[in-house]
């Protein structure tokens, strides 16, 4: 037995945010990062809605700590919301959905995992959820996972369980419009990976298959011309995050999502760099595995010879987007060396890699890194 | 060499590849943890102790617990099956001497419905690296196990023959999983190498 899971409503378009007229919530808590309250969009959302009485929680920072996430647990017990807007990347929407169930559940978040009974810990979905999301690339608001970091670990953990899925998404257009040039790049490449992990997991199926192939298709064919500033094409990346979330949120992501996890964790790096740096080495990995079938395929429906093929396209759009192909261009070798221990081990307790076509042992995982800090092709 | 599961030779041998794999060492130098693991006795199960060899494995894992410690199998259907199969929970057994031959024919015999919620219970238990037991166990042995992994026969058959890992037997409903859910979810590394060690052990079908 499988499911399919996802919100129930998806409203995209130029006016999407006015789905929020219909809310009759008397308490809702709006959950931001403090640029997407500057860029004006909090009020944006405020000027929809009809609630008595409403409260911003906006400190929600890039990479989000579990700390974060119980700070705005607290802020919801003490407005007991009927409505959680989550405005923002996916670290906004990520706090939104651990505060949701946090909020009437007290436990560690960590105990929020896919084999959580959270109804017989005492859940009852008292908060409707509604992710906005103002970048195209996390799908975080149409999955039923949740990345925080540990601080004290350096290391990101996900809270995992299908009743965690918002509700409702808002695709609205006008939110992307402005989005910066550096965010299009690394957030196209996160949904990029997203499909594309989505398509060779081991619990691909149908379903998810259907969705990530067609993001894939718009992305290789918008994300450069939403980077060069087409408003069109812009429109179709944040339909592609979205349909790439929902495909992935379905099989679910491996390696590359391990690799970036930990390395984002460890060097503070934003998560569409870390995951697109580590995707094309992770399919050279895959070439040798099931799932180089899955990607030749792909690459042919792309109008690409073979996954190589592809591979090269990926290094490509990654140039093209102004986005590093290797991990010197982010670190230094000193600090890389200093870590690569704790990059091993904690890519290898990362909770995505048991869904990889193909799982490095430890000195694969090694090899894997020192390739992609390198640039060198992986060729075992 | 091939062994039958579920059986002590298998729990034996699974000791033996866990306690030698240096990977596993190396990512559960922090583990502290053990699992119980209740597999039940279903239908592709009877079908299985159809033949005389699987069910001396069965038998085996029954004639490993010293016969003090069977208590917690008193009153339960696996007493009834063992008594079908002219066994008494609480007498000294000795596999070898055994005629499995008809003991297997009685299986044929015997209605699932009659023997519903028979199980045979095993310890898997570690720490900082080391599988320190992986033994037959009677219900109510193991106080407080930091994990209870349960579910019929076919879906442990289907772990231990590598064709799917527990992860996924979960997620799919075919199995069940109660514990201490967070730290598993905060080392995945022991438990997916055990999971490659656990499905690397040929099985004798």
């Amino acid at each position: 037995m499988w499911t399919f899971v996802s919100p129930r409503f998806i409203v995209y378009g130029d006016d999407a945010l006015s789905f929020l007229e219909g809310e009759r919530a008397s308490r809702v808590l709006i959950v931001a990062d403090e640029s997407i309250t500057k860029l004006g969009f909090v009020d944006m959302v405020k000027s929809y809605l009809k609630a008595e009485k409403i409260e911003v929680f906006s400190d929600v920072e890039p990479e989000p700590s579990i700390e974060t996430a119980l700070k705005c647990t607290k802020v919801a017990r003490d407005l007991q919301p009927q409505l959680i807007v989550a405005i923002g990347g996916g670290s906004v929407m990520d706090v939104a959905k651990a505060a949701r169930v946090l909020m009437e559940v007290d436990i560690d978040p960590i105990a929020i995992t896919p084999f959580t009974d959270l109804f017989e810990l005492g859940y009852t979905k008292k908060a409707k959820l509604i992710a906005v999301p103002t970048t195209s690339g996390t799908g975080a608001d149409v999955t039923w996972t949740s990345v925080l970091t540990d601080k004290a670990e350096h290391r990101k953990l996900t809270p995992a369980n299908k009743e965690i899925v918002p509700d409702v998404t808002i695709l609205d257009y006008r939110v992307v419009a402005t989005m910066p040039k550096r965010l299009i790049a690394g957030s196209g490449l996160d949904a990029l990976t997203h499909a594309v992990e989505g398509i060779v997991s081991v619990w691909r199926n149908e379903f998810s298959d259907a969705l990530c192939e067609k993001a894939i298709e718009i992305i290789m064919n918008n994300l450069e011309r939403s980077y060069m500033g087409d408003a069109e094409a812009r429109a179709k990346m944040h339909i592609a995050a979205t349909m790439a979330g929902l495909g992935f949120g379905n099989s679910q992501v491996g390696l590359v999502h391990s690799l970036g996890h930990t390395f984002g964790a460890i060097f503070k790096q934003h998560h569409g760099l870390c995951v697109g740096l580590f995707l094309p080495y992770v399919m050279q990995f895959y070439l040798k595995s099931d799932a180089k079938t899955r990607m030749d395929a792909l690459a042919r429906k792309l109008g690409l010879r073979d996954a190589e093929r592809f591979i090269d396209k990926i290094f490509e759009l990654m140039k093209k987007v102004e986005l590093p192909t290797k991990l010197s261009e982010v670190i230094s070798r000193e600090s890389f060396e200093k870590s690569l221990e704790s990059l091993v081990m904690n890519t290898l307790n990362d909770s995505s890699l048991g869904m990889s076509p193909r799982i490095p042992d430890y000195d694969q995982t090694k090899r894997i890194y020192e390739c992609a800090f390198e640039g060198r092709r992986i060729d075992f | 060499m091939a062994v039958v599961f579920p059986s002590k030779e298998w729990l034996d041998e699974l000791k033996k590849r866990v306690n030698s794999d240096e990977l596993y060492k190396k990512v559960a130098a922090n583990w502290e943890g053990d699992y119980l693991c209740i597999v039940e006795i279903d239908q592709e199960a009877l079908k299985e102790f159809q033949k005389p060899k699987v069910l001396g494995g069965l038998i085996s894992m029954l004639a490993a617990i010293p016969k003090e410690r069977r208590a917690g199998y008193k009153g339960t259907p696996t007493e009834k099956f063992a008594k079908m199969l002219g066994l008494e929970i609480d007498q000294d057994i000795d596999p070898s001497k055994l005629n499995l031959e008809e003991m297997a024919k009685k299986v044929a015999k015997i209605k699932f419905e009659d023997i519903k919620g028979a199980a045979t219970y095993i310890w898997l238990d570690f720490w900082h690296g080391e599988m320190r037991h992986s033994e037959p166990v009677a219900p109510g042995d193991v106080k407080n196990p930091r994990f209870i992994l349960s579910g019929p026969f076919s879906a442990f058959k289907e772990i231990v023959l590598g064709k799917v890992d527990p992860t996924t037997q979960i997620m799919r409903g075919k199995l069940k999983l109660k514990g201490d859910l967070g730290y598993m979810m905060r080392n995945t590394a022991p438990v997916n190498r055990f999971s490659q060690l656990m499905s690397s052990v040929p099985i004798e079908s």
